[in-house]
């Protein structure tokens, strides 16, 4: 019924994540091991496109708070594109906005990294 | 209490799973399929939402993952009001403290409790029986969108 999948694509110095499905607490392990081997590899301009995401829970958003903190003391950051209405509510629900940057395409967090290289 | 009474209950439905988190899909499309046949008009992503979170508090936080434990789900429809009854075999909580905390992105403990409140749903501790409800008021039985908010009597 659901599922929960994540990709990834490499453009110079910013890494985008594409998740598909449900995050919730049962698939949160596929998504934190992601964001770990980009920190590992030192890759921190991350943006999480969520065109495909069809629902996500606390557990899924804590993943988020979880990582932001070591990714911006590491000069990076965690910016979030193309989310449905619906996904969007849930983050906004939580205060989000106020925190993470939100963009209605993947191109608009690129060129937000791009201008403060 | 007046809440946790079954009658004036048009249409219920009653589910358990072992409590682990892979088991939480087959639930939800059990309860999806279930409001397909019986409700007309209702939103999947709010379900979605609510039952997730609410099945993963009482896997986590009352059965501690323990495969051996179960959850209890009870549906209920009543005629302008959609109540869902989450039961573990935990040793139950402080609903004061639990209930009434406020979370955010600043303070996530507690995250999906403000996402059910949030979403129009009122919470509450049966202690009796050790079940968490959460009851929203909805513009009738066969349409559960949002009515007012639901304020217990």
């Amino acid at each position: 019924m659901s599922g929960f999948d994540v990709s990834r694509n490499d453009v110079d110095q910013i890494s985008v994540l594409y998740l598909s499905g449900f995050l919730d607490a049962h698939t949160t392990p596929k998504f934190e091991h992601a964001l770990q081997t980009l920190i590992k590899e030192d890759r921190v301009k991350v943006i999480v496109n969520l065109k495909d995401l069809d629902y996500i829970s606390s557990a899924g958003l804590g993943v988020f708070m979880g990582f932001i903190e070591e990714i911006r003391e590491k000069g990076g950051d965690i910016k979030l594109s193309n989310l449905s209405p619906k996904v969007f509510k849930v983050f906004d629900l939580l205060g989000f906005p106020a925190l993470y940057q939100i963009f209605d395409a993947e191109d608009e967090a690129k060129t937000k990294f791009n201008e403060t290289k | 209490m007046k809440t946790f009474e079954a009658n004036g209950c048009d249409k219920s439905l009653k589910l358990d799973i072992q409590s682990s988190f892979k088991h939480i899909d087959g639930m939800i499309e059990k309860v999806l399929n279930y409001l397909k046949q019986e409700v007309r008009c209702f939103d999947s992503f709010e379900i979605n939402v609510i039952l997730r979170e609410l099945l993963t508090n009482a896997i986590k936080h009352g059965n501690k993952n323990d495969e051996s434990k179960k959850v209890l789900f009870v549906l209920r429809c009543y005629e302008n009001r959609l109540q869902f009854r989450i039961k573990d075999e935990g040793q139950g909580f402080d609903p004061v403290k639990e209930l009434n905390e406020k979370s955010d992105i600043l303070t996530p403990h507690g995250m999906g409790m403000t996402i059910i409140t949030s979403l129009g749903y009122h919470l509450e501790y049966d202690q009796e029986e050790n079940y968490l409800v959460a009851t929203k008021k909805v513009i009738d039985k066969n349409n559960i969108l949002e009515g007012n908010n639901y304020e217990p009597e």
